[in-house]
């Protein structure tokens, strides 16, 4: 029968069992809700079923429950208690619901029972001390705060959890968790869809509630302790005469952990793994092509601290690339994991290479020793890869320089880890720097340009000066020379060579020449284009004079060197008369 | 005297152009935080993060390779090819960037050997960093100085001489590429980042549609107005192209 929503008149039937797995002679529950029918009855023969299936009836209810439209339905609830007394799967149901005159059957539902206590669930425990559970309302509500291990190992792995056990109503209201050590791991085991399951304890039946379910690793040894979790909730007064509700708050005991350092190493393999695992290895493939790549595969799995395997170790040889490996957990019920590795292996030239997976070291917490995995040599061939052309030929492929650009650049590189620096419109700047030095240099020139003009024309002007002061020049010192003559110790030599440098020097300024000495032979080719023959004959015949008295050893009186003085002056005025 | 004096002045040079280069910031905390989020691949955030730092003076190689790979992560590779082009101006030997580009070209085109040659022409132009092409003008400069200066005391003129027209022809030759590399860098270009973009035969979209164009393709702007750009693209095509469709220097 399907289950349908709606306003229709036909009654919904669901059955539904507390656990899908027990095991022998655990008790477990089944119930058949029909739901739009407040008188519908269950008219099913247990003896139907496996004879190995005992079910009782545990209760029957009715509801009435008004929909969002205002229309009342109601809800009938049978609920049955049953224990299988073998290990099997077993079918539960169908069960037939008589209505009036019409029946319905219900889907059957499957179970498992498996041996002994495996299961997750509670077992009946009918041994339970009073004292290691808390209890209230006469021990119609107990807590019990379990833990596999009392003393483990560092990152050795136990159990903890928190069972509430409620043999009458209540109303929960709240619940504070276990405080549990800072440093530990802690890995969640609860099962939010796992319903109750009745249990007896001491010859009461409870709903067996698991509240809290964690294993947890700690790293560090040491003692610790487990604070209590508190459940606050609402239950039935067994002391009130009209069956009243009251408030409970039930702490469960704390726990002591002693946890103990790791036994020396002595393997040579440092680790800090601890649990139980098996371990192996395999390549995708030994031969390969230049074209092709390979995985190495790495696959781990027990029970440990798996949080703190990162990678395995393996050793690749240097000409081949190998990709960061991705890894993946597989978990099958929360307890035993499979860790996998697959490692990208892509060969770069053709050759035979080594790709090693390193042995792997725990700490065994059944053995209680350290146990190494043997590792694993794999021996990687590469050939030459072949390309099938369109005319049906192959082409070898030697490397992976041939491959084209679309086929390599397909994906990008990763990005700059740093910011670099800023740039405040270099090429801006820069353009202002050129443009200085290039401003600087034009004006270098030109100045120099300037300085050479301005002298070039001062030094012309200064000729032109001396040119037009030559005269004078020359009668300030002939007057000089003539004071002296005057005097009463004269020095006729010395005005001799001072008149002779007086008329070379006047002869400079005036014709602008380069500074030479007169001779009786050099000056008539000297001076034959800038005076006239008259007037050079009888200079000429003035240093002839001259040089007779310097060099000729003739002495001249002073009245001759005055008349002489006279007759320089009168001819050189002459020839600056003449220009 | 005179070669302290120069040095001095070489000195002093170098000490003004480098001021006109800025310092590194040492404050990298948002970088980083771009870093991580690219990690996380929200390339949007990281994104975000770059672009604020483009506006904010870090126009530089790093910031346009960042941003050209979020692009590409984004699939814009309009954008992409514009920021990874950028960067080709300041470090185009760059292996990564050559990698990424040529990934790119492979997104917005057919033909992406076609594409090779942009990376070669400036590789050709931006072979000397700008930095080091100032430096290396500035030396020639100084070497020009001091060469007059010994030539004017008439210290074996014709050798000096020799050395001021040889500095002279490197001084031009350097300035040369100086202003060719300043001419391409400010150069005035758009890529188109919509996957299809009309250009128009005037600033109107009501007039004639001349051709539809692809994301990636790259023109040079001739002329613009407030919502157009005249575009002359890499196909010759001369039209007119809406602002919104394509990213250009200015639109950063």
């Amino acid at each position: 029968m399907l289950a349908y929503f709606g306003y229709s008149k036909e009654p919904e039937v669901t059955v539904s069992i507390s656990s899908s797995e027990v095991s022998v002679n655990e008790s477990f529950q089944v119930t058949i809700e029909i739901s739009g029918e407040a008188n519908a009855s269950l008219s099913t023969d247990f003896d139907s079923f496996d004879p190995h299936i005992i079910l009782n009836y545990s209760g029957r209810s009715s509801s009435y429950v008004m929909d969002f439209s205002g229309t009342t339905s109601a809800t009938t609830t049978y609920t049955l208690t049953g224990i299988i007394t073998k290990e099997g799967d077993y079918t539960i149901g169908p069960f037939t619901i008589t209505v009036g005159s019409k029946k319905y059957k219900t889907e059957s539902a499957t179970i498992k029972v498996i041996k002994g206590s495996k299961s997750n669930h509670t077992t009946n425990t009918t041994n339970i001390k009073s004292n290691v559970y808390s209890n209230a309302g006469n021990g119609m509500y107990l807590i019990y705060l379990n833990t596999s291990k009392t003393t483990v190992y560092e990152n050795e792995y136990f159990d903890i959890s928190v069972d509430f056990y409620v043999a009458d109503d209540f109303q929960f209201r709240n619940y504070k968790a276990l405080k549990l050590p800072d440093i530990a791991w802690i890995e969640n085991l609860e099962d939010k869809n796992k319903r109750a399951n009745k249990v007896a304890l001491n010859g009461r039946y409870y709903y067996h509630y698991q509240v809290e379910k964690k294993r947890i690793y700690i790293p560090k040894a040491g003692e610790y302790d487990i604070k209590p979790a508190t459940i606050n909730f609402d239950g039935y007064d067994p002391n009130s005469f009209f069956f009243s509700a009251k408030p409970y708050s039930l702490q469960t005991k704390s726990k002591h952990i002693k946890v103990l350092p790791l036994p020396k190493n002595t393997t040579g393999i440092p680790t800090d793994i601890v649990g139980h695992f098996t371990f192996k290895s395999k390549i995708s493939s030994e031969k390969i092509t230049t074209q092709d790549s390979a995985t190495l595969k790495i696959e781990l799995s027990g029970e440990g601290n798996f949080q703190n395997i990162d990678n395995l170790s393996y050793t690749v040889d240097s000409a081949l690339e190998s990709y960061t490996p991705k890894s993946n957990i597989i978990t099958k019920n929360k307890l035993h994991k499979t860790k996998v590795w697959e490692i990208l292996l892509i060969p770069n030239k053709v050759g035979t290479y080594n790709v090693t997976v390193n042995d792997f070291c725990y700490f065994d917490i059944v053995k209680k020793k350290y146990i190494v995995l043997k590792g694993k040599k794999f021996s990687l061939t590469v050939k030459k890869g072949v390309v099938k052309n369109k005319d049906g030929s192959i082409t070898i492929l030697n490397d992976i320089d041939n491959v084209t650009d679309t086929e390599t650049y397909t994906s990008i590189g990763y990005i700059k880890l740093s910011k670099g620096r800023k740039n405040f419109n270099v090429y801006r700047n820069s353009l202002i720097v050129v443009v200085a030095l290039y401003s600087l240099l034009i004006l270098s020139l030109l100045i120099l340009v300037l300085m050479k003009f301005i002298y070039y024309f001062r030094l012309q002007n200064s000729s032109v000066l001396a040119k037009n002061t030559a005269f004078r020049k020359l009668q300030k010192e002939l007057n000089s020379f003539e004071k002296k003559t005057r005097q009463k110790n004269i020095n006729i030599n010395e005005i001799v060579a001072g008149l002779s440098k007086s008329i070379e020097k006047y002869f400079i300024n005036k014709f602008t020449m380069d500074s030479i000495e007169f001779t009786t032979t050099n000056i008539e080719p000297l001076l034959n284009k800038l005076v006239k023959h008259e007037y050079l004959q009888q200079v000429k015949d003035i240093m002839i004079q001259l040089d007779m008295v310097r060099f000729g050893g003739i002495d001249i009186d002073t009245k001759k060197l005055k008349e002489l003085i006279n007759r320089i002056n009168s001819v050189i005025k002459k020839i600056d008369l003449a220009g | 005297m005179i070669n302290k004096r120069n040095i001095f002045i070489f000195l002093y040079l170098i000490v003004i152009v480098m001021t006109f280069y800025s310092l590194e910031n040492h404050s990298p905390v948002d970088f980083n935080k771009a870093v991580k989020l690219y990690k996380e691949n929200d390339y949007e955030k990281a994104l975000d993060i770059f672009k604020n730092l483009y506006i904010n003076h870090y126009d530089n190689f790093n910031i346009n390779y960042n941003m050209g790979c979020c692009y590409f992560k984004l699939q814009e590779y309009g954008r992409a090819r514009f920021h990874f082009e950028r960067a080709l101006k300041f470090k185009p030997f760059d292996s990564d960037l050559f990698h990424n580009l040529k990934a790119t070209y492979n997104k917005i085109s057919n033909s992406p050997s076609d594409y090779e040659f942009i990376i070669m022409n400036k590789r050709i132009i931006y072979f000397f960093p700008i930095q080091v092409l100032i430096g290396i003008i500035i030396t020639l400069f100084v070497f020009i100085i001091i060469f007059a200066i010994l030539l004017l005391k008439g210290i074996n003129f014709r050798l000096f001489l020799i050395l001021i027209a040889i500095s002279f022809f490197f001084v031009i030759t350097f300035t040369s590429l100086f202003f060719i590399q300043y001419f391409d860098y400010n150069k005035k270009v758009c890529v188109v980042i919509e996957d299809e973009a009309n250009i128009y035969l005037s600033p109107d979209d009501e007039n004639a549609i001349l051709k539809s164009i692809s994301e990636g393709t790259k023109g040079k702007i001739v002329n613009e107005t407030s919502q157009y750009y005249r575009v002359k693209f890499e196909n010759n095509l001369n039209g007119w192209i809406n602002k919104e469709d394509v990213i250009s220097n200015e639109s950063l």
